[in-house]
């Protein structure tokens, strides 16, 4: 079976913005390649808002200029698009190059790559793979040599140089704030040394103001929670002497008919109800196996919308891993999968699940009747024609789940 | 049913599917776009290598897809390769392939001229 398609992806982690498409398409065939989270955004009016709700960490311009990467990158820093730490990499031509590494310098991009000629695939994979690692790392480079750069037009050098400012602003902030975080926890261990307290005495310290207030609490809890238990059962036990007494009159007259007996019966059933009616339901947890993302989407997205907790895998051997450790009350799965079908992954839950039965619905087309049919041997609990509507596909989990 | 007889792009399906959700269901089908992309490169890849079942299987995949977002000129194709791949009938894989090349241009065109919509590629 093939591998999946990783392009569809609407979480990335490396995003590249482009101008034209047919510049990019080398470059951005072998980004999807090496990375999972990965999307490629064309340039518009749209674009500051799309780049502020995804919040790639790596992130790749690849206009059809130096200086359009510039100004829009410049623009997203400006306008608080981009107000957190990222690493950032200019795409340029080969004609280009001495402008895009006098911007590296400058500290406007993190890294910069020739696309246009391709030659280095391995160092772009590189150049991305670093970007993903590095938080953040502000080093200068020291060989800077304005003569071993070609001649670079007055203007751009000027929007190089502003541009650099408005970088070294944003990075600025970001010192700030992390320095800002740091420091109430900085001023608690400078305080505990100041007064000179000795562990133990730390630890009753700590005793004092977070443990015990926390275990008096959990002790209050734990009280009100058995006040009311015990309440429940003896409301249950009343309505059991109540019943009793009734049977008790009853018998001294007649025996007791059928009748009699099924309605104190009903009785103390719904007694029973009532009490067990008490617990929190949770959210049912779902496991969706599909190898296409993109329906697999969809189908997190239904049962998502209803309530339940979903998790998904894109093959049987990932399922089993999951499997083994969560509690899953369905499993929604589709036939065809790459590494272990459905077929076999069934009979490996099996095993996994240690003898408790777990659910299952395939995901098929209808031209696989027979293999349902073996399929359905292994222990099935329903089917979902793929797409099937939303009604269809709650259906037949409901049916199994309740 | 014939190929013609077939919506392009028929949204009604992904509305039953994921609810009137007009931004969701625009990327949905730009991700289809992509996705298919990647794939009919696959699929003539593995033609020009005669590995012909493989075709069987990355047809059923991006037929899962295809029917999902309600290409259905394009997965009543993508079925009828996932058969000739089967069969090992090459010569009717390559006009599949082609077909089915021209169905995805279709649903391209499609979303192009919904002026909402700005598709992108991989």
């Amino acid at each position: 079976m093939t591998k999946q398609s990783h392009l569809a992806c609407r979480n990335p982690k490396v995003i590249m913005i482009y101008e034209n498409e047919e510049d990019v398409l080398g470059a951005a065939s072998i980004i999807a390649d090496q990375v999972e989270e990965y999307r490629t955004i064309l340039v518009n009016v749209e674009i500051g808002d799309k780049v502020k709700n995804l919040k790639p960490s790596v992130i790749l311009f690849a206009l059809t200029t130096v200086q359009k990467s510039i100004e829009l990158y410049t623009k997203l820093i400006s306008d608080k698009f981009l107000d957190y730490p990222h690493y950032s990499i200019l795409l340029c031509k080969n004609r280009e190059s001495a402008t895009a590494f006098r911007c590296c310098i400058k500290d406007i991009f993190d890294n910069y790559f020739v696309y246009q000629p391709l030659y280095e695939k391995f160092r772009l994979k590189m150049i991305v793979h670093s970007g993903l690692l590095i938080s953040q790392a502000t080093s200068h480079y020291a060989g800077l040599h304005e003569e071993q750069l070609e001649n670079i037009g007055q203007e751009l050098v000027s929007l190089i140089d502003k541009s650099s400012e408005c970088k070294q602003s944003l990075l600025g902030s970001i010192a700030i704030c992390k320095k800002s975080l740091k420091e109430p926890q900085n001023l608690v261990v400078d305080k505990e040394l100041d007064t000179n307290l000795s562990s133990k005495k730390l630890m009753e310290n700590i005793n004092k103001t977070h443990v015990e207030p926390l275990l008096a609490e959990l002790e209050d809890n734990i009280k009100s929670s058995l006040d009311s238990m015990i309440q429940q059962l003896l409301s249950k036990q009343v309505g059991i002497e109540v019943l009793e007494a009734k049977l008790a009159d009853l018998s001294r007259v007649l025996p007791p008919d059928r009748q009699t007996v099924s309605e104190a019966l009903s009785e103390s059933s719904m007694l029973t109800s009532k009490i067990e009616h008490v617990e929190i339901q949770k959210p049912k947890k779902i496991l969706v196996v599909e190898d296409n993302q993109i329906y697999r989407d969809m189908l997190v997205r239904v049962l998502a919308k209803e309530n339940f907790l979903v998790d998904e895998a894109e093959d049987g051997l990932n399922a089993l891993q999951k499997i083994r450790s969560n509690q899953y009350a369905l499993v929604l799965m589709d036939l065809f999968m790459p590494n272990l079908d459905g077929i076999n992954t069934t009979i490996q839950i099996k095993s996994v699940s240690g003898g408790k039965e777990l659910p299952i619905i395939a995901l098929t087309g209808n031209k696989n009747k027979e293999l349902i049919k073996t399929w359905a041997e292994q222990g099935l609990k329903g089917y979902i024609l793929k797409p099937s509507t939303r009604n269809e596909i709650l259906e037949a989990v409901n049916k199994v789940i309740n | 049913m014939t190929e013609k007889q077939l919506q392009i792009l028929n949204r009604n399906v992904m509305i039953e599917l994921i609810g009137n959700e007009p931004d969701m269901i625009r990327q949905f089908e730009i991700d289809f776009l992509k996705q298919a992309k990647v794939s009919l490169r696959n699929i003539v890849t593995m033609y020009n290598d005669s590995r012909i079942l493989e075709i069987k299987e990355e047809a059923h995949f991006l037929k899962t897809s295809a029917k999902a977002v309600g290409a259905e000129q394009t997965s009543y194709l993508l079925q009828a390769l996932e058969q000739s791949g089967l069969d090992q009938d090459k010569a009717k894989c390559k006009d599949l392939i082609l077909r089915v090349k021209e169905a995805l241009q279709r649903v391209h065109g499609v979303i192009v001229n919904d002026k909402t919509i700005s598709p992108s590629m991989p």
